[in-house]
């Protein structure tokens, strides 16, 4: 069973861009699997922002902004792929 | 990762959508009433403090590190009683814009019917507008509840070819211009333009999304500074074309809506095109909006589901039966009393930003405090006089 990272709780619709409330850390360059009821798809990430500023990672409790390829929704959950 | 000169474009291009909705289609009926110069004068004078007013909410969504809507910055730096006047200003507009949307849906779906409509005068004891807005607004209602819409990237398009559309409709309209519409005599006061121009002008819904999007592409923050001044420039200047032109080659005859009054003026094909991308555009906004406003009422207002769809329905409609159903005038007292208040908040959570963060340093815009109480005067007084004469 891969691991939860966390969950989408907003979006960002017009731009592809989701927030993620993180339980777990994450990097850019890991592989992440987003999964809801519409949804399941496998991406890496580019990069990560807390705060309106860039990070290389970010821990469990943090809410992130990353760049989504496809479509997502609120309430998605997403593990390390 | 985008090079600068495509994040500016991109990002410009959002804030240009998002503020061209339909609040503009009024402009050419609001010359015909309140004079060419009032119309002039709130434009311009307007398209200077809407920009300013964008600026500052880039400022406060930077200069706060947690992620709000608008009311909850409005409760961040001014306390409990401002945030409460900005969740009940929010509410209203919402269900405010969801009205206009059925006004002027069901206006254009007339306008797109009257061929068929020879002998119909209603039902139910309603005369024909009535009928009309009842079909209609049934009809979104039950899509909005099965949450059926058509795709982000279709709406786009509409989207884009409704203002291609409207710009070949100006364009040929200003080569029709009669210089006898100039001379009408205005029936309306130099406030009337105020809470329609207001409307149609703003978009700082779409800031903080823009401001993601930058942070996403690893853009320099500071680049929200020309896409604020041209996306809400162009969005400006587009009015401006369209509403003289209009105008212009109507005169007299102008509609409330811009285009019905342009048969016989312009080429039949195009007005119906320009009629039919309006409802288009229109219906798809409605549906994206009462998408959005169910998830609200669930997300942030505690309702269940079944209860938000009907509210979001049944609402609209019931203000519209209870006797709001002229779309100009919900749209200027939208205008002249929500987004004149929101934008006094907005000046006031600006300034508050220094008090609240002491040795902040502005990185947007540095506004300096006359600029500001000026900001805030304009709203209130034109919000205020708007509303005194026109309501």
């Amino acid at each position: 069973m891969a691991k939860k990272i966390g969950t989408v709780i907003h979006i960002y619709g017009k731009i592809g861009v989701a927030i993620l409330a993180l339980v777990s850390e994450l990097k850019v360059g890991d592989t992440v699997l987003f999964k809801g009821k519409k949804t399941e798809f496998t991406q890496t990430i580019d990069s990560i922002q807390i705060n309106h500023e860039q990070v290389a990672k970010a821990k469990k409790g943090d809410d992130v902004g990353i760049k989504v390829s496809q479509e997502v929704d609120e309430g998605d959950e997403v593990f390390l792929a | 990762m985008l090079n600068k000169k495509l994040a500016f474009f991109e990002g410009t291009f959002l804030l240009i959508g998002t503020i061209i909705g339909a609040g503009y289609l009024t402009l050419p009926y609001s010359f015909l009433k309140a004079g060419i110069w009032s119309n002039l004068f709130w434009l311009l004078f307007l398209i200077f403090f809407v920009t300013l007013l964008h600026l500052f909410y880039a400022e406060v969504v930077l200069a706060t590190p947690t992620r709000h809507r608008f009311p909850g910055y409005v409760s961040l730096y001014l306390g409990k009683v401002p945030g409460l006047v900005a969740k009940t200003s929010f509410v209203f507009g919402v269900f405010g814009s969801l009205l206009v949307y059925l006004l002027l849906g069901s206006h254009f779906f007339e306008l797109l019917l009257k061929p068929f409509l020879a002998g119909f005068n209603g039902f139910w004891g309603l005369d024909l507008d009535k009928s009309i807005t009842l079909i209609f607004g049934l009809a979104m209602s039950a899509l909005v509840a099965l949450k059926i819409n058509l795709s982000a990237k279709i709406n786009f398009f509409i989207t884009i070819l409704t203002l291609f559309l409207f710009l070949i409709i100006s364009g040929f309209a200003s080569l029709k211009i009669n210089p006898v519409s100039f001379l009408i005599k205005p029936e309306e006061s130099f406030f009337f333009p105020f809470g329609l121009v207001l409307f149609s002008l703003v978009g700082s819904l779409i800031i903080p999304e823009i401001l993601k999007f930058l942070e996403v592409e690893k853009q320099d923050k500071k680049l929200i500074k020309p896409i604020v001044i041209w996306g809400t420039l162009i969005p400006g200047l587009i009015y401006l074309f369209f509403a003289f032109s209009i105008f212009g080659a109507s005169g007299q005859h102008t509609t409330k809506e811009a285009i019905a009054g342009l048969s016989g003026i312009l080429p039949q094909n195009l007005v119906f095109l320009g009629v039919l991308l309006a409802f288009l555009e229109i219906l798809t906004s409605y549906l994206g909006f009462g998408i959005n406003t169910v998830e609200t009422l669930r997300k942030d207002f505690n309702f269940s589901k079944l209860p938000a769809k009907f509210l979001v329905g049944a609402l609209p409609l019931s203000i519209f039966f209870f006797g709001a159903s002229d779309f100009l005038k919900v749209m200027g007292f939208l205008g002249a009393l929500l987004v004149a208040l929101d934008s006094v908040l907005l000046a006031k959570v600006y300034a508050a930003l220094k008090i609240r963060n002491p040795g902040y340093q502005f990185q947007i815009v540095r506004a300096p405090k006359a600029l500001v109480v000026f900001a805030v005067a304009v709203m209130v007084l034109g919000g205020a006089f708007s509303l005194y004469f026109n309501f």
